[in-house]
């Protein structure tokens, strides 16, 4: 049960009367108890004929997945199965950073008919959003007093990652293209792998005629040459503690996210097979022998649900998933944060085992405000912070210098740097015919 | 054909049935709590003691239910009485002696003067000047009691004679100079006496000064029993008259209650009423709180200032300026194009090429001096600074 404000003003308008036959008759009290029977039983009469909250049922149409950042509506039908006229509140109860637009809102169903209540959710974390309950407050036709219940309706929907850094990829994919020679400028492919023979047209590197072709055919030939193609590439993506630290805002693990995707988008155009794993101590995601649109739909559902644990990243088990995904010669990208030697120790006593068989490129976000920090000095406070983020670069370097010297790459960058740097570097490693 | 009805979706609030049925045990609990509280304060408000002294109710010390209670087994009907109108309708009856104590000072002269005609015989204990100029005048109070545990009676009275001695006299009586005292026992200084009786022409009147011997805790002493019994069971009706709040002169005044209209009180009532209401109304919760895990915010800068409170805190600045100067060769290095690890002095050397400074003061500059204090660390740091600008100035393109 639950009264309203208009209840309330009602019995505070008991004071005119109580007031008026006070000053008059001298009967204030009686007055008063006379107007507050009155108002309880206003009160009960608007109760009784309130329709009960009960008799709904209720059905949901939400859109099950949704990016972060974009706006989706979600819809919650309200069937009236009860006798009486149904004026209610209702109220979704959507989880708090699903966003939605409004939690209660006003609806009146006739007897048997239907309803639509739209709430529009814009929610502002990944992962999954639920709403367990409804809660429907109907009130009775004199709007005194209302009947509540809280009826269950579960309903959820599925926040992806908002891939911010697809921008980076129509000019990335324009560079693949020259890599190519699908471009529309007419230079020669620089992959390493034969291609086709096609007539020269002018323009095309002199360099790449083939002669015995040419002698075959009436025409001047050239060979067109492209990268390799249907390689592997494994990103192995850490949802460890050191992934939960934020950067500009924006957890590290978001940003591994944020640069697998991209990767993946560019490494599937370029004909590679990409696959993910997201690992902890536990297998927490993995996207296998998907390619085209259903890899990137099926890695940005792998990873919607995914926080990172409060525990430490197991690197020993990393070179067996490695195995499991393929034995062939691969590009394995590790997102992960090389802080410090003593945080990194294990990802540099793994990195050997991989680097036997593998193509390992390490990437890790860096902190813009140390760099920012180190050539700050205006005090004492000043020079005290840019040495302590000398020694966090320094840190940093030697964890690199050591992955270098074991074979792997590095690629570092800010949050909004490190994907396209990252995709940079695949495109790098594929014109150098490393893949 | 009529399509089946829908059931409705699963409720989670329990009807008020179930609730009802599911809270009847602490309800039960609740009302039998209250009977049993109502029931024991019925019980015991009749005992209470209301711990006056002299009162007749009053099983304390201080109270006089003892004197009462054996007085009316030896047949004395004892009357109380806490107004003057009460005392009036209860001598009415016939002989009565009158006890009279007024330690709240609630008569005035008037009320004292209808005091004198209530009974034949009239006792006053412990009485004040004022009440003594009114209903014994010829007698003033004469002080406190020479220092002895108990008095003797040391007169003819009857009652005084039978107790033999009392305990010590609160206050003692004196007549004055040529007023004529039918008898004055239990003398204490010269002409200061316990119990003074006085003829006044309407009535006998006696003074008493030992108020212990009428209460519950001092009667059993001496022969306070016997003084009580025998001044107090004189005749068949005792008119116990301790004037109450009821006695006081009623005069016209206005009270903040009289002067207030009828309505005020209702109203604040109602105000009460409404605010509760209102509680009711903003408090009803609108279905059950959701509940979300939330993240934890991390700044990952957080080691790092944690780093440099501490190097603030311990002022290290040898350590500091080692790890400014580290970060510096290494950017000096990488932009002079020379290896990684090389040597300070190939640096110093190298820098010194490109901006035309002496190889010894670059070199002082890299690794030479060592800061003393934290103004030498800031100085140095600037010097840092400087020489990376001047590198990369000079090896502009």
């Amino acid at each position: 049960m639950a009264v309203s404000g208009r209840f309330v003003a009602l019995l505070a308008l008991g004071v005119v009367p109580v007031v008026l036959l006070g000053e008059l008759a001298g009967r204030a009290l009686e007055t008063l108890l006379v107007w507050i029977a009155l108002g309880i039983a206003l009160l009960v009469l608007d109760l009784l004929s309130a329709a009960s909250p009960r008799a709904v049922r209720l059905e949901r149409s939400i859109p099950g997945r949704l990016r972060l950042g974009e706006t989706a509506p979600s819809i919650l039908y309200l069937t009236h199965t009860g006798r009486r006229m149904l004026r209610a509140v209702v109220r979704d109860a959507w989880q708090p950073s699903a966003g939605a637009s409004t939690t209660r809102s006003r609806v009146d169903v006739p007897p048997g008919e239907r309803r639509a209540v739209t709430v529009q959710l814009t929610p502002f974390r990944r992962g999954e959003r639920r709403t367990e309950r409804v809660t429907i407050r109907s009130w009775g036709p004199l709007g005194l007093a209302a009947r509540q219940a809280t009826l269950l309706s579960p309903g959820r929907i599925r926040v992806l990652p908002p891939f911010n850094s697809r921008k980076h990829l129509p000019s990335r994919l324009a560079r693949l293209r020259e890599l190519d020679g699908r471009t529309s400028v007419m230079i020669r492919g620089q992959g390493t792998e034969f291609d086709s023979l096609r007539e020269y047209v002018r323009g095309d590197d002199v360099r790449s005629i083939d002669w015995r072709a040419t002698a075959r055919h009436s025409d001047v030939m050239v060979r067109t040459w492209r990268p390799e193609r249907d390689r592997r590439v494994v990103v192995v993506i850490d949802t460890g503690r050191t992934q939960a630290a934020r950067i500009d805002d924006e957890p590290r693990l978001d940003t591994a996210f944020e640069s697998a995707l991209l990767l993946a988008a560019l490494a599937t155009r370029a004909g590679d097979r990409v696959d993910l794993v997201l690992y902890d101590r536990r297998l927490r995601g993995r996207v296998h022998g998907a390619s085209g649109p259903a890899l990137l739909a099926g890695m940005v559902d792998a990873m919607a649900p995914v926080e990172p644990e409060l525990i430490e990243m197991d690197w020993t088990a990393v070179p067996g998933l490695v195995r499991q995904v393929t034995t062939q010669r691969s590009l394995v990208v590790l997102c992960t944060s090389i802080d410090s030697p003593g945080s990194a120790r294990e990802l540099m006593a793994m990195v050997p085992e991989l680097t036997k068989n593998h193509l390992v490129v390490v990437s890790s976000v860096t902190d813009p405000d140390v760099l920012a920090a180190s050539l700050e000095r205006g005090d004492r406070e000043q020079v005290y912070r840019a040495a302590s983020a000398e020694r966090a670069l320094l840190d940093t370097a030697r964890v690199t210098s050591v992955l270098h010297r074991y074979g792997a790459d590095v690629v570092t960058g800010s949050p909004a740097e490190l994907p396209p740097a990252l995709a940079d570097r695949y495109l790098a490693l594929k014109a150098a015919g490393r893949l | 054909m009529t399509a089946a009805p829908l059931a409705p979706s699963a409720a989670e609030t329990p009807r008020v049935r179930t609730r009802l049925r599911r809270s009847v045990f602490w309800v039960v609990v609740v009302v039998a709590a209250v009977v049993f509280a109502v029931f024991t304060m019925l019980l015991t408000a009749s005992g209470t003691p209301d711990g006056e002294r002299y009162s007749l109710g009053n099983a304390g010390a201080e109270g006089s239910r003892a004197v009462a209670e054996v007085l009316r087994q030896q047949g004395v009907e004892v009357i109380a009485a806490s107004s003057l109108d009460e005392a009036r309708s209860a001598v009415a009856g016939g002989a009565a002696t009158v006890l009279f104590t007024d330690p709240y000072g609630y008569l005035d002269d008037t009320g004292l003067a209808a005091v004198a005609g209530l009974g034949r015989s009239l006792v006053l204990v412990e009485p004040g000047s004022q009440e003594l100029d009114v209903l014994a005048p010829g007698i003033e109070p004469a002080g406190a009691a020479e220092d002895a545990e108990e008095v003797a009676a040391a007169c003819t009275l009857p009652a005084a004679e039978r107790a033999g001695t009392v305990s010590r006299p609160t206050t003692t009586y004196r007549a004055v100079d040529d007023t004529t005292v039918e008898d004055s026992c239990f003398p204490s200084y010269d002409d200061a006496y316990g119990l003074v009786r006085l003829d006044t022409g309407p009535s006998t009147v006696t003074v008493l000064g030992t108020g212990d011997a009428l209460t519950n805790g001092t009667i059993t002493q001496a022969g306070n029993a016997a003084l009580a019994l025998g001044l107090l069971g004189e005749n068949p009706t005792l008119v116990w008259y301790v004037p109450g709040p009821d006695d006081l002169a009623e005069g016209p005044s206005d009270t903040l209650g009289s002067l207030t209209p009828g309505w005020v009180t209702p109203v604040m009532l109602l105000g009460a009423l409404v605010v509760v209401a209102a509680g009711v109304w903003r408090g009803r919760r609108f279905g059950p709180v959701v509940v979300e895990n939330m993240p934890v915010t991390v700044r990952a800068s957080e080691t790092m200032e944690g780093r440099a409170r501490l190097y603030a805190r311990q002022g290290a600045h040898t350590r500091a300026l080692d790890s400014l100067r580290i970060g510096t060769l290494a950017r000096l290095s990488e932009r002079l194009a020379l290896p990684r690890q090389t040597d300070v002095v190939e640096v110093s050397r190298a820098v010194a090429a490109v901006t035309g400074r002496h190889v010894d003061e670059v070199h002082r500059i890299l690794v030479g001096e060592l800061p003393r204090s934290e103004s030498e660390l800031v100085a140095a740091s600037d010097r840092l600074l400087l020489l990376e600008q001047e590198v990369a100035r000079a090896t502009l393109p």
